[in-house]
């Protein structure tokens, strides 16, 4: 649970969950919508696939994220996403990334 | 909960029911029969599922994996609070209708706990993005129902007069249904119309 609270407490991780809410997203099209660096994308999507919020499925050079909230765990992110909670400290490019990213 | 902690679970579990099984014969040497189902249904369970990763680790990897262990303990919850509920009341521990309560809330919150889970699953999600999209959607919506249908179906067999808990349990779950069955049936139709 200490893992899901790490991963809500960031704006980014956050936006990143809201747009998987909408579909299955590859990382380059998530990435799109924010002016972050690779790795450091890569870092949050670390941050999320070990708090088990998502999951990677990786297909030729490209890899397609996919949503994994539980009830309790959207109605977490509604709750932190209205209060605007940012507890996190500023996530680092070392922290375990996923394999590969965009296409 | 990883799967060593659902398997840890359902055997503490296994050994809290063939001792609640073991203590409602002895209280009550007439009812060996539902002891003997009360205790063996689960050990029973145990071993098939022991056996069926053994023998068909592949199949289970596809129906779930771990998800074997986490169900094998819910479904030990269960039978241990019906015997817990059943040796309360041979024992005389408790008074009206409150083992009946206690089985009630406990089914609303099996239905919290599953309903919690739906969005989850996504096995049998389109690899097409926007279908996938939808299929979250309606995922997303049935679990929120049956989540609040099972903290409503708990409160009111916690709340509400004895002859009235059992008529609004049923009707909260045949509305959850009903609710579940329009939420697909919308998002068919919309589909649709995008198509």
């Amino acid at each position: 649970m200490n893992t899901v609270f790490k991963a809500l407490a960031d704006p980014t991780r956050r936006r990143v969950l809201q747009l998987l809410r909408q579909r299955p997203m590859t990382a380059g099209e998530l990435a799109e919508h924010f002016d972050l660096s690779k790795p450091t994308m890569s870092a949050h999507f670390g941050v999320l696939k070990e708090a088990d919020l998502i999951e990677a499925t990786k297909s030729g050079r490209s890899v397609t994220y996919r949503i994994r909230m539980s009830v309790l765990q959207d109605a977490m992110l509604g709750f932190a996403s209205a209060v605007k909670l940012d507890l996190d400290q500023p996530v680092s490019a070392d922290a375990p990334a996923p394999e590969a990213t965009q296409p | 909960m990883n799967t060593a902690a659902y398997k840890f679970t359902a055997i503490v579990l296994l050994i809290l029911n063939l001792a609640l099984a073991g203590a409602i014969w002895i209280l009550e040497p007439g009812s060996l029969l539902v002891a003997l189902a009360g205790g063996l249904v689960l050990p029973a369970l145990f071993a098939a599922t022991v056996l069926a990763r053994r023998v068909a680790p592949r199949v289970c990897a596809c129906s779930g994996g771990g998800a074997l262990y986490e169900h094998l303990a819910v479904g030990a919850l269960m039978i241990t609070t019906a015997l817990l509920v059943a040796l309360t009341d041979i024992a005389d521990l408790t008074t009206g209708d409150t083992g009946e309560r206690m089985t009630g809330a406990m089914l609303g919150m099996l239905v919290v706990f599953f309903g919690n889970r739906i969005p989850r699953e996504s096995r049998c999600q389109s690899d097409d993005p926007q279908t996938a999209g939808r299929q979250q959607r309606v995922q997303r919506g049935v679990g929120y129902i049956m989540v609040v249908a099972g903290l409503l179906m708990s409160a009111s067999w916690i709340v509400l007069p004895e002859h009235l808990a059992p008529v609004a349990f049923i009707g909260i779950g045949v509305s959850a249904l009903i609710a579940t069955g329009v939420l697909c049936i919308t998002n068919k139709r919309t589909q649709g119309v995008v198509a």
